[in-house]
């Protein structure tokens, strides 16, 4: 009995080829993603299934080709090659339009197979097409096999189809079956499955389809219960049959939520022509053991072709014991951690206009996709085709750990627009019990390491939080490395305690003292996971800092006297004018030597184009900035930086009294300008970021941030359609003069090209561009960007708290100019330390008033005028930073030589608590009481021969206050 | 007296009030249309029914080779008039403008509606950045003039009759005698070439912009004083967003902030006119909060809040901005439940300095007293009356701010 036992096998770096009509790729499949039990096993391609029973096969692959020289068409078949025959059943196509912008497609299918034990089978791609220009190949991380034994004593029904039958565009059930494997519960008649038992069922139905002429068919095939679809089970075949394009096939799967009695009927429909659904499809019908738990969600709207996770309406079905999940939501989440397989159909049948669109579907755990299953199809609207789509497949998930959500993810492989879900289909199937019980090999997860992952060397009782640590340690250990990928000597630490979500262990960092480096976690199960940390002080530098951002940048350009990309391979200056050069005279960010100076203008740089900035991609998110410092104020108008050109483009453009835009322009779409708070003053350094967000991403919101805030004025926001084109220009610091720029919005025909010069002068430093990405506005902008790279105008060095405080004391009475960071505190000797600001103020536009670069308390006494803005304190290290703000109490009415008392009003029987203040004979008629700004309630006693004592309750504030004493003359003397 | 009146008293050489016309109403350098057109529009400026009118980027209205425009050696000149824009412009555009790409003399609005002032002559440039955006749909009072060596040797521009001092060079001084003679100036979008900063850049016209009241000065009436440029040009010319007449009319307007605009509210009338604003506050953008059109004496009190300052008068009238503060008394232990509470003018005379009595209660209800005076700073004397009590005789001065003074009674020992 094996019932239950899986392998999943995926493809992790094949890149072969399809070749063209006639050579066959049987693929190979890589790397063994998970493997539970013996019912199937893998050799060089080879699938054999061990048993006699039947099996669910899923499988997906993801090709693209990267030529554009001409427009004609790739159609992709795949088949399940069983001992040397090609199974008719569990055939998938795929279709590109080269040079339409549509490169990718992706092959997917799911079916039951009976099998008798020793069978073998290999998955055998082709091409139809008689295209021999450019090549197709495999994209990794997109594919996968998947085989999961089921039980033969469950019961099946297998329906074949016995002849082609030619879909027409009148709606029409499918007839001719013949009955290939039926068991108790199910019966046909004149193409009507009946279902005697009520349950949750999976269906499948696959096969090739095919057309004999060039015209250009889009074919549906869907389940309906009764006389009513059956809400995201259908499925789609798209053929041009010019360019040899003929063959095609459908497949789709999910569960359904069986009542007893129902029936159900396989019905085609199609825009136009004649598709013809080739002999040898299968429907197949499989009923979920007793005690399966599932959950069903349904969509009759959303649009599929968006980068972003998928919102499912209904939800008709659900075991509460195994998932939670809510009507019009995402997710469904998992609530005892297990194995489970997950179903999703999106189809439609609505026209929608928009062209050679390919969206992509994968499963995400935790918002993470699965990187060996996928779905996709093509929609063409032209040529009468463009009503109906479909695309869909499944996974099987293992080891998602309790509270997991999952979810399906688009993605835009092609052309931009909206596809409207009118049929979707989203199912999950706990595996757990099903079969069998399994173990689980749950990966270990850490959330925290002392809550902000700063450590110092020899620090004791530091806590790890996560999961799936395990009760007790066992084998378990606590590692620390120099490397992300475990890679070089670790270093073993001490653990105090254990338990499942938690370990308290001692810092002993050795040589990874004083660096940033990464903690791993071993469970007894030998499950690892990683976190990355920062040992000691000085933390790290402004580099390490970008490179160990959890969003890792796509390009990072230091300019520390190298064009080098840090990150990426794109060398900063593959061309370049004028005559750029590293500066050693100014350094725009902490630690820097050097930094890029365009002094002329005609002085640019420009690395290649990229395919994650400018040319290919079709962006939904995107970052891009660096410090900068303008020579002056700028009298023309001069290019920053800049992607594209005369049509679509990003650009930073200064002018206007330097009051620079950032500008998204995309001449078929949108256009947004970015504007600044404040003018740019010269000779001052400034961190800034363009973020462009596409819609449906932080709904649509471009800007820009200076030194790490989002600056507040903008026009043309929010961006409405799905993502930024490609944008063929040059991208470049300054501006190269053969390209103008188009500046404005073509579609309120306001726009022009202008020749715009390069910045005369302006330096850069540490520039960086994400794609496709979400950084946090705080965490990873404002502090790591930002706070972790701003040059400091005064720097406190660590020192004692006494010494350190006579450091500061030297700034007494000043105003601390406009500067990214105005006064850097380094780390106390003594710990936990205070520093008093004695009547120091700021210019109101320094960015960082006071940056404390420890991880311990520092408590800021404000004297005299000093002012703080808590917005503007900084502690990117993990310190604390506290103010207090003294404040003085004056008594009037003093009379001169009095006696002068404070007291803690104790509210105690007498009220006379500790004396905090006093004077035995004061001068003059006034006394000050300076105190630490809290409330407090203070008892005022004032004595003097020939008045009366004068006792005054008062209640202290944290501002400065006057009481005024009304002596009188003591008349009973 | 009209608008257009109040600017031929400051002796333009042209006026172009695009009333529904483009004549030259002083000289003879009518413009010549080019797609600019003229439009209905009643909430640009005082006294116009009609706007020129650029609703795409290449309209323009040019204006013929005129000497005392811009085709002679000009030693002073100054041009200016009523602008506005309803949307931000996406590429940079020509507000005003004459010459070419090295000798211009221009108005260009860009960059999120930020203004440059530009005076180019032979390489030299000079840049005057407005301290604002312009903000869509909100009219501006623009204006450019330049003086040369022999007289005030500077670079002036004002937004709304507000001096703009942000520029490159910072000292706005051009250092030139006179200015290189351009033949060509025009509204909208250059038929020739142009520059910013001395490159040559292309602008448009402003989509949509609209003009009125543009005037230009040649010769010593160029050299208009910020009197004139404020309150002849601007003050007279500002639409009010809301005219009213008494206190029930801004009673109205009772807990709201008068947006920007040129002016937020108009009060009309004659004699003494006593208003109190009640939390009636002001765009910080908004260029006048109260113009007094009358002959009169208007006196506004800010209360509960209210702050007016920016003020206007159009007419010779007089008006007083009042901001009242108020003095709040209370007692530790609280005896003024039922206290006497009197307050005095402290004159300081020979007597005990009970002279005028400002304020009082027989019998003081609550814990506290509020003495409410006009914020002028003043001695007064504070007197508590309260049996079991000892009296209570304080001296204290009030100022323009909110006080609180805590008093520590005594119980009468000798009662």
């Amino acid at each position: 009995m094996a019932a239950g036992d899986f392998l999943i096998r995926r493809n992790a770096s094949d890149t072969s080829t399809l070749g063209n009509a006639g050579t066959n790729l049987d693929a190979l499949w890589d790397t063994e993603e998970k493997s539970d039990g013996s019912a199937a096993s893998y050799s060089s391609g080879v699938f054999t299934l061990t048993n006699t029973a039947p099996y669910l096969i899923i499988h997906s692959e993801r090709f693209y080709t990267a030529d554009v020289t001409n427009n004609e068409r790739i159609e992709g078949n795949v088949r399940i090659r069983m001992n040397g025959t090609d199974l008719k059943y569990g055939s998938s196509e795929g279709y590109i339009r080269k040079s339409s912008g549509d490169q990718d497609m992706v092959l997917s299918s799911v079916t039951v197979y009976n099998a008798t034990a020793g069978d073998t089978f290999v998955t055998r791609y082709y091409r139809g097409d008689d295209s021999t220009t450019g090549t197709v190949e495999r994209v990794p991380n997109h594919g996968g096999v998947q085989i999961i034994q089921l039980d033969p004593a469950d019961n099946f029904a297998r329906y074949t189809l016995t002849a082609d039958t030619t879909i027409s565009s009148t709606e029409a059930s499918l007839t001719n079956w013949t009955t290939t494997q039926q068991e108790t519960g199910y019966s046909i008649a004149s193409g009507t499955v009946t279902i005697s038992t009520a349950g949750r069922y999976v269906m499948t139905y696959s096969g090739p389809t095919h057309e004999t002429g060039t015209a250009r068919l889009g074919a549906t095939v869907f389940l309906e219960r009764g006389t009513t679809e059956v809400t995201g089970l259908r499925g789609y075949s798209h053929i041009r049959g010019a360019d040899g394009n003929l063959n095609g096939a459908i497949s789709f799967a999910g569960i359904v939520d069986v009542g007893a009695d129902d029936t159900f009927t396989l019905r085609t429909d199609a825009d136009s022509g004649s598709m013809i659904l080739d002999a040898g499809g299968e429907w197949q019908w499989w009923k979920l053991p007793t005690g399966n738990e599932t959950a069903i969600m349904e969509a009759t709207n959303g649009n599929m072709n968006a980068d972003a996770q998928f919102a499912w309406d209904t939800l008709p079905h659900i075991d509460t014991a195994a998932f939670t999940a809510t009507a019009g939501t995402t997710d469904i989440t998992v609530d005892q951690g297990c194995h489970a397989i997950v179903f999703w159909n999106q189809g439609k049948n609505v026209i929608d206009t928009v062209q050679r669109a390919s969206p992509m579907g994968q499963v995400a755990v935790n918002d993470i996709v699965s990187n060996y299953s996928a779905s996709s199809n093509y929609h063409r609207n032209s040529g009468s085709i463009g009503i109906f789509m479909a695309h869909g497949n499944a996974t099987i998930l293992h080891d998602v750990v309790t509270d997991s959500t999952i979810s399906l993810k688009n993605s835009v492989l092609s052309a931009i627009g909206t596809l409207d879900v009118e049929s979707g289909h989203f199912s999950v199937l706990n595996l757990e019990g099903l079969y069998k019980n399994y173990t689980y090999d749950f990966p270990v997860v850490i959330t925290d390491v002392d809550t902000d992952e700063v450590v110092i060397n020899t620090q004791t009782n530091v806590v790890i939080t996560g999961i799936q640590f395990e009760a007790t340690q066992g084998t378990g250990k606590v590692e620390l490395g120099p490397n992300f990928d475990y890679s070089g000597t670790k270093i073993l630490q001490s653990v105090d305690s254990w338990s499942d979500t938690s370990i308290q262990f001692d810092v002993s960092a050795g040589v990874l003292a004083n660096t940033h480096a990464y903690l791993f976690v071993t469970n007894g199960s030998g499950s690892r996971g990683v976190i990355s940390l920062q040992i000691g002080l000085p933390p790290e530098t402004y580099q390490e800092a970008v490179e160990s951002m959890t969003i890792l940048a796509d390009h990072y350009w230091r300019f520390q006297n190298s064009y080098t990309d840090e990150l990426g391979t794109a060398t900063a200056n593959n061309t370049s004018g004028g005559t750029p050069t590293f500066d050693t005279s100014v350094k725009l960010c902490k630690g820097d030597t050097h930094s890029l100076l365009l002094d002329a203008t005609n002085d640019y740089i420009s690395p290649a184009d990229q395919a994650d900035m400018n040319i290919t991609i079709a962006a939904n998110r995107r970052y891009v900035g660096g410090w900068i410092q303008l020579s002056g104020v700028s009298q023309t108008l001069s290019v920053i930086w800049e992607e594209g050109a005369q049509v679509n483009n990003f650009a930073l453009l200064n002018g206007f009294g330097n009051n620079p835009i950032f500008q998204y322009a995309d001449a078929g779409g949108d256009y947004v300008q970015a504007y600044f708070d404040i003018p740019l003053a010269p000779n001052r350094p400034y961190f800034i970021l363009g973020e462009f967000n596409a819609s449906g991403y932080k709904s649509g919101i471009c800007g820009v941030h200076l030194d790490g805030i989002f600056q507040s004025k903008s026009n043309g926001n929010p961006w409405e359609v799905a993502a930024f084109p490609t944008h063929s220009g040059n991208i470049s610091w300054g501006h190269e003069g053969v390209e103008d720029l188009k500046v404005g919005d073509d579609r309120g025909v306001d726009a022009t090209i202008i020749e715009f010069t390069s910045p005369v002068s302006c330096n850069y430093a540490h520039w960086m561009s994400w794609s496709d990405v979400t950084l946090n506005n705080a965490t990873d902008i404002r502090t790591t960007l930002f706070e972790k790279g701003a040059p400091a105008a005064v720097t406190i060095l660590g020192d004692t708290q006494v010494n350190m405080q006579t450091a500061l004391d030297a700034y007494a009475d000043t105003v601390r100019p406009d500067w990214p960071c105005a006064i850097e505190i380094g780390i106390c000797s003594d710990g936990n330390f205070s520093l008093d600001l004695d009547n120091i103020t700021f210019n109101e536009r320094a960015s960082i008033q006071i940056r404390y670069v420890g991880i311990d308390t520092l408590t800021l006494v404000k004297k005299g005028n000093t002012d703080l803005d808590t917005d503007k304190l900084s502690k990117p290290y993990g310190g604390v930073i506290l103010i207090e703000s003294p404040a003085t109490l004056t008594i009037e009415g003093v009379i001169n030589t009095a006696e002068i008392r404070i007291y803690d009003d104790n509210l105690g029987t007498n009220n006379y608590g500790t004396e905090l203040s006093g004077l035995e004979s004061n001068s003059g008629t006034t006394y000050q009481y300076s105190h630490n700004g809290s409330v407090n309630n203070v008892i005022i006693q004032m004595l003097i021969n020939g008045y009366e004592e004068e006792i005054v309750p008062f209640t202290l504030g944290s501002t400065n206050q006057i009481v005024t004493l009304f002596p009188k003359v003591d008349n009973n003397i | 007296m009209a608008y257009t009146d109040d600017i031929l008293a400051l002796s333009p050489d042209h006026l172009w009030t695009f009333n529904n016309v483009l004549t030259d109403s002083v000289g003879t350098a009518t413009g010549v249309a080019s797609g600019a057109t003229l439009v209905s529009k009643t909430d640009l400026c005082e006294g116009n029914t009609f706007c020129l009118r650029t609703d795409a980027i290449a309209e323009r209205v040019a204006l013929p080779a005129t000497t005392t425009i811009s085709n002679s050696a000009q030693t002073r000149k100054a041009v200016g008039g009523w602008f506005q824009a309803d949307r931000y412009q996406s590429p940079p555009k020509v507000v005003y403008a004459e010459g070419d790409t090295t000798n211009s003399f221009k108005i260009v609005l860009g960059w999120g509606n930020r203004l440059v002032f530009e005076l180019d002559d032979n390489g030299t440039v000079f840049q005057i950045f407005g301290d604002t955006i312009l903000e869509p749909d909100r009219s501006y009072h623009l204006m450019l003039i330049f003086e040369g060596t022999a007289y005030g040797n500077i670079l002036r521009a004002y937004v709304d009759g507000v001096e703009q001092l942000n520029a490159e060079p910072t000292n706005r001084i051009p250092g030139l005698t006179t200015l290189t003679a351009k033949t060509t100036a025009w509204f909208g979008d250059p038929a020739g070439t142009v520059s910013i900063g001395g490159v040559e850049i292309v602008l448009l016209a402003p989509i949509n912009g609209s003009y009125a009241n543009w005037a230009a000065w040649d010769g010593a009436d160029a050299i208009l004083t910020e009197t004139e440029i404020r309150e002849e040009l601007f003050e007279k010319g500002a639409l009010a967003s809301t005219t009213i007449t008494n206190q029930a009319g801004l009673d109205a307007l009772a807990d709201s902030v008068r947006p920007n605009v040129p002016c937020c509210i108009r009060v009309t009338g004659d004699g003494t006119i006593n208003l109190s604003a009640d939390n009636v506050t002001f765009d910080s953008l908004a260029s006048i909060h109260v113009q007094y059109t009358g002959t009169g004496t208007l006196n506004w009190t800010n209360t509960n809040g209210s702050n007016a300052s920016l003020g206007s008068t159009t007419n010779g009238g007089t008006l007083n901005f009042i901001n009242p503060a108020t003095l709040t008394i209370d007692t530790n232990p609280d005896i003024l439940s039922g206290a006497e509470v009197r307050i005095y003018d402290n004159e300081n005379t020979t007597d005990s300095n009970y002279n005028t009595e400002l304020d009082g209660v027989e019998s003081n209800i609550g814990s506290t007293f509020q003495y409410a005076h006009s914020g002028t700073s003043n001695d007064i004397i504070i007197q508590i009356m309260k049996d079991g009590y000892e009296e209570i005789e304080i001296p204290y001065s009030i100022g323009s701010v909110d006080q609180s003074l805590t008093l520590f009674p005594k119980v009468e020992e000798n009662a």
